[in-house]
This record gives C-alpha cells, structure tokens and sequence, in this order.
C-alpha cells in the first residue's frame, strides 16, 4: 500500500488526533493567553494578575464557563449531588449542554475523541505492542464499569465527598497540565502498569466509572458504525482494531444487527480504518434491529 | 503465579493504599477560599474543577497537595504564602459552579476562619511595638483592635496588644502573611474551626 493510501486508510483516526490534542489546547489556551501558567504571584503580592476567568471561556474538564454560562461534568455533578445530599436546577442546567452533544453523538465519544487519558493510554498500548509484552485482551467483563459508576454514586454518599474526584486519572492529566494539581496521579500510574503488563486497555474497557456513565448514556446515540454485509470479508481486522471491546462488533459481524449498537462503542472510527473493503461506515441514526427472519 | 498477575495486583494495591491513606487522614485542616461553609459541607460540594483557582487575581489558593489525602486537588489557601484579599464582587466564588463556594455578599459574609494570637510569640507582647497586623488586617478597628495598656509591673512602659475581635474576623489571613514572626511558626494563625463556621450561616 502506497504512503498516500495508508494516510487516506487512517483518516478517523488522523481525525481523531486532531480532535484529542485540540480538546489539550482548548483548555490550555485561557490559560497561555493570560499568561497564566508562566507567572507566579506577582513581584508585588498586591498587585492583581489577568486570570482566565475574565476570558469567554476558561475551566477544566470537570467545570468550565463559555460565555458565562457553567458547563459542567454530569457524572462528577451526580456525585455532587450523591455526595452533599442537595442539588439546585442551575447544576442540572449545566450538565445539560453535556448531556445533549454526547447523547445525540455517542456517550463514549467523549471518551474516543475527548478524554486525555484514552489518548496517552493509546499511547501506552502502542508501546507496550513494540515491546512485544504480551497481556490479557479482557480480563474484567466490559460491563464492570457501569457497575463501578454506581459504586462510585453510592461511596460518595456514604462519604460525603464527590469520591471519583479524589482519584480521577483524567483529573491528573487534565488538572495536572492546567493548575499542577496531583490528585489522581497514583491511579493513573497504576493503570499504565496494569495495562503495559496486565491487560489490554482494561481501564478504558472495562474499569473507568466515567466511561461506564458514558456507556449508559450511549444507549441513545445517533452515531453508530454500520456494516454492509455484503462487502464484509469477515477477516477480522476490525475486531483486532476495536479500541472498546471487540465484542461489540459481533452482533454485526454475526448478521444480528446492521448497527453497533451498543453504548460501548467510542465512535473512534479505528474499525472502520482498518476494515480493508470499507465495509464499515459511519451513519446518523439508530437503525431499527432487524427481526428474527431477516437476520436469517 | 503468573508475573502478569502479580504486577495487575501490585497496581490494585497501589489505589487501595491511596484510598485507605485518604480514609486514615481523617478531615484536613485546610483554609478555604471565600464562601465555604464549614469543611463538611464544602468538600461535599467541591469537584476540584479548579476555576476558583483560575479565577483569583492574586493566585491565593492553590490545589491541595498529595498530603491532604481525600482532600488532594481541592482549592486551599496559604495564608504565609499568599492570603486572600477578599476582592470585590468575589470571583473565585461566582465561578463554583456546585455552590462549594457560595453566598457571599460582602466581605462580612465572609467565614473563612479566625485569627488567634500567640501570646509567647507576638513581640507586641513582649513590649515591643509592632502593630503590623493590626495595619495589614482589611478590617483594621474592627477584626484587629489594639489593646492599649500598661505594662506588667513596670510603672513606665505600655504594652500595644492586638486584640482579635473573634466575630468580627474573616480569616482572610492577611495578617499571618505580614506577621514579622516566623519561627518556630507565626505569631498569629488562622484557626480553620469547621464546627464553628458550620454554625456561622448557610
């Protein structure tokens, strides 16, 4: 295959890199622009710095404010809500614009597109592969996940703190490069371990409570990966490459479904990358399952 | 055993002894930005966005380092460092966007702690004028008023004690930044009293 081929071949994937560093730079950018980061308090404590606060749009992945309106993370406002046994119309509102883009896309594109661990564990699987270790492909079911949410949900009422927060490796990627905050930073190093010498991607797959919020709410997405049966040559290549759990596909590839359907996938697009007679596609719209007959 | 599960152990291990550190440390001692109310309630709220952080125009508070155990990654201040200058319109609070921070009008709504005075430390006790604190608190006359007296069995001369009036005080902590005392520790300290700014409003 030519170089160029190849380029066109990856094209979600290229896509989603642009995305992920994007989603870096975003939050980052109040930041530079205020110089923020670089300036310590000032040579005078007296005197007032630019913070991003005065800019249309500044904050983190849990919270940010764009045009003045609170955009919030909903799974950590669940916990807040779990967590101070209170809640007011406003959080609910926040978490709405969130709530709306990743159910009409797809729960887990958040964590496909957007998610700066996904990225650097992408990353970690990569290595790891050079490496030649060889690891487990599934060694926590895939649903543990939503199961762990709801722990998640359920220890932070009885503790009464947002309890996800206090170890969230997203926090320590995204916090770590914003505001220097550590919190976070042992998990996110035990999974680096874990997947290097353990498992396949188990964080992402099967452990991570906000990919396990998201995998509920992707029950209702309109972004889903489609198969024409026709084209498929059944070679596999999408199952190696899937970066949720192969077995998502194989109501698909068995004739069961047309879609992916399950809240599982990212819409990373890394199957339909690798498929090698573009058999796979995206499309808009949750296809109805065929009935028993015609899935013969 | 296979190598492969002693290492997936060892990362499980890793978090489990993170969690039972944070459930050891028990409540921190942390001050609070503006509008907390009470430590209890505050990390119950908090979700360590960090854009209070962001917000202050002073780069007052900081996240709450590894040590802090549960609390890690939670907006705190070090008042020696850099104490709150209890701006206007209070930014760091309009921007919580879970109301951790909340309910503050003016300054007066302000809880964040007490000061306490050291009296074997402060040099004002020891006869010496200093009134630093006094001077640096935003609340001069009214949180910090200088009790004028004579001195312990001296007839000549008179002693110029802060006084820390305990209703007045916000805790902003501005007089520990300035206090000329340093070692073994300040002179004056913020006493972050959760029980008592639980009760101080809601």
């Amino acid at each position: 295959m030519s170089t160029a081929a190849k380029r066109r071949s990856k094209r979600w994937t290229v896509a989603r890199r642009i995305v992920q560093a994007g989603a870096l730079a975003l939050f980052a950018a109040p930041l530079v622009a205020t110089s923020w980061g670089l300036l310590g308090i000032g040579s005078n404590p007296e005197d007032t710095l630019p913070t991003p606060a005065e800019l249309p749009f500044f904050g983190t992945l849990s919270s940010s404010t764009v045009l003045g309106a609170e955009v919030i993370d909903p799974f950590a406002m669940l916990e807040a809500i779990a967590a101070a046994k209170t809640f007011e119309p406003e959080w609910l509102l926040a978490a709405l614009p969130v709530l709306i883009v990743y159910g009409l896309v797809r729960g887990r594109a958040f964590c496909g597109w957007v998610c700066p661990v996904n990225l650097l564990l992408e990353g970690v699987d990569a290595l790891r592969r050079k490496l030649g270790i060889e690891v487990r492909e599934a060694p926590v079911p895939r649903r543990a996940k939503l199961w762990i949410a709801l722990s998640v949900l359920a220890l932070s009422a009885l503790a009464g703190i947002p309890i996800f927060e206090s170890f969230s490796p997203i926090s320590a990627v995204n916090k770590g490069l914003l505001i220097g905050s550590v919190a976070g930073a042992w998990t996110l190093l035990a999974i680096a371990v874990a997947e290097l010498f353990w498992g396949r991607r188990v964080w992402c797959r099967s452990l991570c409570p906000l990919g396990g919020f998201y995998e509920a709410l992707g029950r209702v997405g309109q972004l889903n990966v489609r198969l024409d049966r026709k084209a498929c040559v059944h070679c596999d290549a999408c199952s190696k490459a899937c970066l949720a759990d192969p077995a998502i596909l194989e109501p698909v590839l068995a004739g069961r479904d047309v879609v992916v359907r399950a809240g599982d996938c990212m819409a990373c697009g890394a199957c339909v990358d690798a498929c090698p007679t573009r058999a796979l596609s995206f499309a808009l719209g949750r296809a109805p399952k065929p009935g028993r007959e015609e899935a013969g | 055993m296979k190598l492969s599960n002693v290492i997936a152990g060892a990362s499980a291990a890793i978090v489990a002894i993170q969690a039972a550190a944070y459930a050891l440390r028990g409540e921190p001692d942390l001050l609070r930005p503006p509008g907390a109310h009470g430590e209890k309630d505050f990390l119950a709220r908090c979700i360590k966005c960090g854009k209070c952080i962001e917000a202050c125009p002073y780069r007052s508070p900081a996240p709450a380092p590894q040590g802090a155990g549960i609390a890690v990654g939670t907006p705190c201040i070090d008042a020696r460092e850099q104490a709150c200058r209890l701006c206007e319109g209070f930014p760091c609070v309009r921007v919580c966007p879970t109301g951790a921070l909340r309910a503050v009008e003016g300054h007066r709504d302000v809880r964040m702690g007490v000061a306490a005075i050291d009296e074997e430390l402060c040099i004002a006790f020891q006869g010496m004028r200093c009134e630093v604190c006094y001077r640096a608190c935003p609340l001069i006359d009214e949180a910090i008023v200088i009790d004028y007296r004579m001195r312990e069995g001296d007839a000549i001369h008179s002693v110029f004690a802060p006084s820390i009036v305990q209703d007045a005080c916000v805790g902003c902590g501005l007089c520990v930044e300035r206090c000329v005392v340093g070692e073994p520790h300040t002179a004056i300290r913020i006493v972050c009293d959760a029980e008592r700014a639980r009760t101080a409003g809601s």
